[in-house]
């Protein structure tokens, strides 16, 4: 539905130029919902905006459906403008124009588009597409007379009611409140499966696209780090760099002490002892590692027990109480680890601990 | 988050660049902007160059005798004369206008919107208005407050005295104290209440919190409000001219007057070079000025007082006070809008002013306004139908211009046009009024075909450069308002560009535009100052002609002819206020 292939854009400004997107490549296929990922200034929302055509590409191509919307390399260089690319796009501010009521915005794109629509039409299409937000109470409200959440539905009425096939959203959520913001997560994503149209998604929330999404770019400087459905994202990335960006993890440097052999665990010699821990085989003894495990993934013992394989002693440094769990870190001799206790447990800050990591859990990436 | 890598650009870059964003449909806008730049920008040189030339602009010669006639001719008393009355209009209008914006915006007061609503009348009444009103109120030989104390006290003479410069502060502070009203309202209204309260929460009582936060929170806005209103004071001529005469009392602004267009009785030719020095001896300071003000602007944003958001400020509890507050406005009222528009309409309907008495009644008659139709010929009244209609045009056209480089594009240079079109916000009319005499008598002579010299297009010019900085203001507000996001998506909606500017953005900043529009209307229509300098037995507008009848001394006419020009302005106050349903009082500069 969308492929997009060395996308490159530069920006000039007065104080130089800017390299926001360099070579990115994606593909998004129909009806799925693709989340580029990544912290501001990494480059996603100018992608979007490129396939939006809202901002021109220095080099790249751009294929909606299979329509190649922009084309440019050395040689050539085709492009079509945004208004004829038919796309649906909710912007981040929203954009709703303040001087027009909550149907003059949505019947907008019906009214003003190169295709006319006849007037009977335009006020059935608006309001079957106010009633799929949920807002067809409002139509004659004035835009500036909407709440926040209001007026993200109007946006999205907006971009629906041509009924594009693909549907661009800038950070749609980032200016709702929190409680808000989970609510109308699970409403869009039932409304883009329900209405069997493809999204793409910009967002620097990580669980927000975990939540939404079939499929996540991680975007960092420009390029795309790594990309997977989420849960391959979050339990098993092929880089050190999408395990520390999605996600809390406990990041310890390491030394192989011993490579690991069929059936057999590795071990790794850190600032905790030794780890044992399965080892990728491209991994040589005395080579640098860096391993990786989540807070979640920790076992807090405030019994004493036997000893086990990965287990240490340590004390509470700080333990926060977070209603369904408590957060806490634990000092084990230089290192701090961040693990997560049962809301149950009581904990104490100097409490001593006993730490056991499974060692199933923890990930080795070569530094 | 900034991890990105920043790469200075070359020469050739920035031009490529340049040359893409012209090709881009900036090229109109740009040819406009840069034109009215350029015109700006030649102005002031041509002030600059005729401070070296001796004689006419025509005739050869270029040499210092300027300057040292101007050392020659009384020029400390001059320059001392001017910043005294600067500095003291400047004061008494700070006094009036910080006091009753704090009282409106910030207290509980009764009958704010009544009061409010009179102050802005107050933009109403010309400068040279109020001082011909007080000047019948208070002239040692007819001021009517003079004869009745004289008559109360038994005095022999008169105890008040107008023809100084006390009578020009007192005039002059009148005159710009709603200026600087407007100027500092919005900064007080918006101020963030949090920020009050947080003083309080830590134990600071309420009056000190007005002194030790407030107050320094407006500081920015009330300086930079009284560069404003110091450099204007210093400009205006109409009303020393009015009050003291040419010779007596010299000051920067009457002598670029009398040199550039003699006397009435014509003892004197015109210098236009002394004219130049002391022009420049004006713009000077004014560009320093403007500097200062244009940084003070950027401060004030950094104290972030001005948040746009809707904050709703906590009324200051005066209590018993609240009358007095009241009554300190009215007092303001009665003395720039009461007190002078009555003495006019009274000395109006008489043939030679009078106390107010039975036998005085025995003489009203309307003589007076049945002759305006006789004075004033249709050419006067063409030419300011003229002025009233093509400058607001003009005017907004080129900010639109202006503002649609400065705001819209990102070509370099376009924050030197911004600072430009700024240039006459600071520079006073005259200055420019000078310069454009200059200018008309060259092109009379170089390209007779180019009708400025002694035209109405003349004063047309001078006030569309006068009015430039204000209304580019409001159009770069106007744009700004309107994000590239609103018209991003008319565009992913599939609409084409010049219809989501007709759909979007037209009806997004015509308010803005009509505002601005109709206070320009009204501000050319009472604007004297520059039209006098460049008038001409065939260029004449309605307020030069009221103030060349009251120098030659029919007081009745003028006074009759002042009060047919308030309550014009008057009817287009109304009129437009019923339109744009009072926001009219939010505007600033006059």
């Amino acid at each position: 539905m969308l492929r997009i292939k060395d996308l490159q854009k530069t920006y000039i400004t007065a104080d130089g130029s800017v390299q926001a997107v360099r070579n990115v490549s994606f593909e998004v296929h129909k009806g799925q919902f693709f989340t580029l990922l990544g912290p501001s200034g990494c480059g996603k929302s100018t992608t979007l905006r490129c396939v939006a055509g809202l901002e021109v590409p220095d080099k790249g191509e751009i294929w909606i459906g299979d329509k190649a919307v922009c084309a440019i390399d050395e040689s050539k260089r085709s492009l079509i403008p945004a208004h004829k690319r038919g796309v649906g796009m909710v912007f981040q501010s929203y954009a709703i124009w303040p001087h027009l009521t909550v149907f003059g915005n949505v019947a907008f794109p019906l009214r003003y588009a190169g295709a006319r629509v006849p007037k009977a039409e335009i006020a059935d299409r608006v309001q079957h597409s106010l009633k799929l937000v949920q807002l067809e109470s409002l139509a004659e409200r004035p835009a500036p007379f909407l709440s926040g959440g209001q007026q993200q539905r109007v946006a999205l009425a907006r971009a629906l009611v041509y009924e594009p096939e693909l549907l661009l959203l800038d950070e749609p959520l980032s200016n709702l409140d929190a409680k808000l913001r989970l609510e109308m997560r699970h409403e869009l994503r039932e409304l883009v499966e329900r209405l069997a149209i493809t999204a793409l998604y910009v967002t620097h929330d990580q669980e927000e696209a975990l939540a939404v999404s079939d499929r996540i770019a991680l975007m960092q400087d420009g390029h795309i780090v790594e990309e997977g459905d989420p849960r391959k994202m979050y339990d098993c990335p092929d880089s050190v760099l999408t395990a520390a960006g999605i996600g809390e993890s406990n990041r310890i440097e390491g030394e192989l002490a011993r490579e690991g052999s069929e059936g057999k665990e590795g071990i790794v010699s850190s600032s905790l002892g030794e780890v044992f821990c399965s080892v990728p085989e491209r991994c040589r003894q005395g080579e640098k590692v860096t391993l990786l495990f989540r807070p979640e993934d920790v076992v807090l013992h405030t019994a004493t027990i036997e000893h086990r394989v990965n287990f240490w002693a340590g004390t509470v440094e700080a333990a926060v109480y977070l209603g369904k769990r408590i957060e806490c870190s634990v000092r084990i001799g230089e290192q701090l680890l961040r693990c997560e206790a049962d809301s149950q447990a009581v904990l104490k800050k100097g409490q001593t601990v006993s730490i056991e990591v499974p060692l199933e859990r923890i990930r080795v990436f070569p530094s | 988050m900034d991890r990105v890598e920043t790469i200075k650009l070359s020469w050739e870059e920035t031009w490529s660049l340049w040359k893409d964003r012209v090709a881009g449909g900036l090229v109109l806008p740009l040819f406009f902007a840069l034109v009215a730049c350029g015109v700006i920008v030649l102005l002031l040189l041509v002030i600059l160059w005729m401070t070296f030339v001796p004689g006419l602009p025509t005739e050869p010669g270029f040499d210092l005798s300027n300057y040292t006639q101007v050392l020659g001719d009384r020029l400390l008393p001059t320059v001392g004369n001017t910043v005294l009355v600067g500095f003291g209009s400047t004061a008494f209008a700070l006094f009036w206008s910080v006091s009753m914006a704090w009282l409106i915006h910030r207290t509980d007061m009764p009958w704010k919107p009544l009061l409010m609503a009179a102050i802005a009348v107050s933009v109403l009444i010309p400068g040279f208005m109020k001082a011909m009103g007080w000047i019948l109120l208070l002239s040692p030989k007819i001021g009517l407050i003079n004869l009745a104390l004289m008559n109360l006290l038994g005095l022999e003479d008169a105890p008040l005295g107008i023809y100084n410069r006390f009578g020009i502060i007192f005039v002059q502070g009148l005159m710009l104290t709603p200026t600087m009203f407007f100027l500092i309202s919005g900064p007080m209204r918006s101020m963030d209440p949090a920020l009050e309260e947080s003083s309080e929460v830590t134990g600071v009582n309420k009056w000190k919190t007005q002194f030790y936060v407030t107050l320094p929170l407006m500081w920015p806005a009330i300086f930079s409000g009284a560069i404003y209103i110091f450099m204007t004071a210093v400009s205006i001529y109409e009303v020393p001219a009015l009050l003291v005469g040419f010779g007596k009392y010299p000051l920067l602004s009457t002598a670029i007057f009398l040199n550039t267009a003699g006397t009435e009785q014509a003892t004197k030719l015109p210098q236009y070079g002394m004219a130049g020095v002391y022009g420049l001896l004006i713009t000077i300071p004014s560009i320093v000025a403007l500097f200062f003000y244009l940084r003070l602007i950027k401060q004030s944003h950094r104290y972030a007082v001005v948040t746009g958001r809707g904050y709703r400020p906590k009324l200051f509890p005066l209590g018993r006070l609240k009358y007095l507050g009241s009554l300190f406005v009215l007092i303001f009222v009665i003395l720039a809008v009461i007190l002078p528009f009555s003495v006019l309409l009274w000395a109006s309907l008489l043939p030679s002013l009078k106390m107010p008495s039975r036998e005085a009644l025995s003489y009203v008659t309307l003589e007076y306004y049945s002759r305006i139709g006789q004075i004033v010929g249709a050419d006067v009244i063409r030419n300011t139908v003229l002025l009233m209609a093509v400058a607001p045009l003009a005017v907004l056209f080129l900010a639109l211009m202006i503002s649609w480089i400065v705001v819209r594009s990102r070509l370099w240079g376009r924050g030197a046009i911004d600072t430009i079109t700024m240039l006459p916000h600071a520079i006073p009319g005259i200055g420019f009024a000078f310069a454009l005499v200059i200018v008309a008598m060259l092109t009379a002579r170089w390209f007779p075909w180019i009708p400025l010299y002694g035209t109405i297009w003349v004063i047309i010019l001078a006030n569309v450069v006068n009015r430039l900085a204000y209304a580019t203001r409001v159009t770069n507000a106007a744009l700004l308002q309107v994000s590239q996001e609103l018209e991003d998506a008319a565009a992913i909606c599939g609409v084409g560009k010049l219809r989501a500017i007709r759909r979007i953005m037209v009806p997004l900043i015509t308010p803005s535009l009509l505002f601005a529009g109709v206070w320009t209307t009204m501000l050319v229509f009472r604007e004297v100052s520059m039209a006098l300098m460049l008038s001409n037995p065939g260029n004449i507008v309605f307020s030069v002609h009221v103030w060349t009848r009251w120098q030659s001394g029919a007081m009745s006419e003028a006074a009759a002819m002042g009060v047919v020009m308030v309550t014009t302005l008057g009817v287009i106050f109304l009129i437009a206020q019923s339109v744009f349903r009072g926001r009219l009082y939010g505007i600033q500069g006059l």
